[in-house]
């Protein structure tokens, strides 16, 4: 597990956006069942919000401590949190998830795993088809037969 | 006795055991291997499967796929910094650092023959100790149990991160998501938002590939185009000079993770950490840091990770409690054979302990036999481009996610967990404590309540019982000493005593 070393554009934002969610977080758990008992299902939710809350203060205090008289542009910002690779492969990751139910798991990881070798690695076309056409073959080996995973089918084709 | 021994050698003498055995440990050291899958994932599938079997043939495949698995995760820690499963988190913090400097094969020797030595003492202490460490568990209260799962999720966010805050940040923003659900004790929604899928919980796994396997994939995006560190795994079979020098510290995290295991809840990933830390501490003038490559750091958590094996069964042969997620799959396993794990399988079965006992020493013994060859096929997947690599593991993610409910909604759950993954990454957060705390959190909240409920609501006499009680004073005072060795509060007392001293 690597960290990202050096400056982080829009840690600022990043660390106030974690505290509102954290603080968010403690109201909703507050919400399950107030404070009536020291036993209730919320307790222990209002508890581990608590903690995120205090954790995320010292983590915007030090954050702001390092990063002083530091300003970031957010076209810094975007380049660091949005690379070209994962404006495209992102959409592709979600497009797969969301055409499965349609028309099934392996047409689907197949096209998935085509466009994305595709883009990803930029090699010939025939390489991209061999090793899109084993993969689909070893998972549908291992998975649906070995392991009887029942996948989707695909509504479209029943 | 001699019965016992009879039993013990069922699976050394039926060659279609031994192959059994040999198949399930190969299968399970890939399956550990591979970030996306679990071997709670392929212990729970082969349930599914093995159910028509007999009850020594699906315990021998199992037992296999677990002993293996655990064990799997350290090769992809040492060789790509990704740990395959979470009991290898604290293996990658030395083990990478080792890989990079070439010493990926002595690496990958070294953690076999520790592996294979805890494993094997694990089960020894299965057979000898059984009963006396499932006493010490039984002594052991609610109370006990939320200060341990406090004490765990601290420590990794300790460890393995590169600020207490974010480590104590991610660890209860993990136990959050691990209430996500009904209320196991009053039925109440919690962060249902009225949606029935919500209602049944986030399954950890869930969570597990997410942020280990899709954040992970998406973070190395960026790194696509650059050559792929080639390791150079040369000489696999460690010099017995290494083995000698490092076997004190490697018993001693034996013996950590046996007793972790054994503790109801806690596994190997609970050990590995505790000894990885207790390794920190008493080495006291390491060759290499920790966390540069240090041999110890990579030693201890392997140890303590597969002795844990062994003491995870000894709480769910003798009490029927599990000693972790896949001892939790082997008790429905059991149950599906009708077999009563608890007080009387050792009574009324004994030949399926001493079955048990001998099988997992089986399996260590192929552990040791494929974890020192097949290496360089390992590392050719290995070596696979990332751009191949990143959409297949997506693929096994999915697949992964899919395949524990067969519930579609959980791959879209998957993907979501793997973006929030990503953003953590890009700011320093390590996903490790939050992969404890899902898991670890339904078992504290629960064990909070019973405390509660026994000390009738009243917060002092709550408060009391923690010192009050010798195991939880005990417990206390570790979670007390580990939250002050963040603050500089210890470093001042240590100072003021070595001052007074002198």
């Amino acid at each position: 597990m690597k960290v990202e070393q050096g400056p982080r554009p829009g840690e600022i934002v990043f660390s106030v956006c974690l505290l509102a969610f954290s603080g968010w977080a403690l109201w909703q758990s507050y919400a399950i069942s107030g404070l009536e008992s020291l036993f209730g299902p919320g307790v222990f939710p209002m508890l581990a919000s608590a903690v995120m809350v205090l954790s995320g203060l010292s983590i915007l205090g030090r954050t702001l401590k390092e990063r002083r008289g530091q300003s970031d542009n957010p076209s810094s910002v975007f380049a660091y949190l949005f690379p070209i690779r994962l404006i495209v492969f992102a959409p592709m990751m979600v497009a797969f998830a969301a055409a499965m139910p349609w028309i099934g798991f392996f047409p689907s990881a197949a096209l998935f795993i085509l466009a994305s070798i595709a883009f990803l690695w930029r090699r010939n076309l025939i390489w991209t088809l061999a090793i899109t056409a084993l993969s689909v073959v070893a998972i549908y080996v291992i998975f649906r037969l070995v392991f009887q995973v029942v996948l989707p089918s695909g509504v479209l084709w029943s | 006795m001699m019965d016992a021994l009879g039993f013990l050698a069922i699976s050394f003498s039926d060659p279609y055991l031994l192959f059994l055995t040999a198949v399930g440990t190969l299968a399970g050291i890939y399956v550990g291997a591979v970030p996306g899958l679990s071997v709670t994932m392929a212990a729970s599938i082969l349930i599914s499967f093995t159910f028509s079997w007999g009850v020594n043939e699906a315990l021998a495949l199992i037992a296999g796929v677990y002993v293996g698995g655990v064990y799997g995760g350290s090769r992809t820690a040492i060789l790509l910094n990704i740990p395959g499963a979470p009991s290898a988190i604290a293996t990658a913090l030395d083990g990478y650092p080792l890989a990079k400097k070439g010493l990926a094969g002595e690496a990958i020797g070294l953690s076999t023959v520790m592996s294979v030595m805890g494993g094997l003492i694990g089960v020894i202490a299965l057979a000898i100790a059984a009963p006396a460490i499932s006493d010490l568990a039984l002594m052991f209260n609610s109370r006990d149990y939320l200060l341990l799962g406090l004490i765990g999720i601290l420590l990794v966010g300790t460890l393995s991160g590169e600020s207490f805050a974010k480590g104590a940040f991610c660890g209860a923003l993990g136990v959050l998501i691990g209430m996500i659900g009904l209320d196991p004790m009053t039925a109440q929604g919690r962060f249902t938002f009225g949606s029935i899928n919500l209602m049944g919980g986030v399954p950890y796994v869930v969570a597990m590939i997410g942020f280990f396997g899709v954040g992970e994939a998406l973070y190395q995006l960026e790194h696509v185009g650059k050559a792929r560190i080639k390791q150079k795994v040369s000489r696999i079979i460690p010099s017995w000079q290494d083995v000698k020098k490092y076997l004190k510290i490697g018993l001693r995290a034996s013996g950590i993770g046996t007793i972790i295991g054994a503790l109801p809840g806690t596994g190997g990933d609970i050990a590995a950490l505790l000894a990885y830390d207790d390794a920190k501490r008493s080495t006291k003038n390491p060759e290499v840091p920790f966390g540069e490559g240090a041999k110890e750091g990579l030693i201890a958590p392997e140890a303590a990770n597969n002795a844990a094996v062994g003491g995870a069964f000894v709480p769910m042969l003798t009490l029927g409690i599990p000693g972790d997620a896949v001892t939790a799959i082997i008790i429905g396993a059991l149950f599906i054979h009708g077999l009563q794990p608890g007080p009387l399988l050792l009574v009324n079965t004994p030949h399926l302990f001493w079955f048990i006992v001998g099988n997992l020493a089986l399996a260590n013994l192929f552990l040791l036999i494929f974890g020192l060859t097949g290496i360089k096929v390992f590392t050719k997947i290995v070596e696979c481009p990332r751009a191949i690599l990143i959409p297949l593991i997506v693929i096994l993610s999915a697949l992964g996610a899919f395949a524990i409910q067969n519930n579609p909604i959980h791959i879209y759950w998957t993907l979501a967990f793997g973006v929030v993954g990503y953003f953590l990454k890009k700011y320093g957060f390590q996903v490790g404590p939050i992969i404890l705390g899902v898991i670890l959190g339904p078992m504290m909240d629960a064990n909070y309540r019973r405390a509660m409920i026994g000390a009738r609501g009243d917060v002092s006499d709550f408060l009391l019982d923690f010192v009050t009680n010798p195991i939880s004073l005990v417990l206390s005072i570790g979670l007390v000493l580990l939250l002050l060795s963040q603050t500089p509060v210890l470093a001042w007392i240590q100072q003021r005593i070595s001052g007074e001293n002198s």
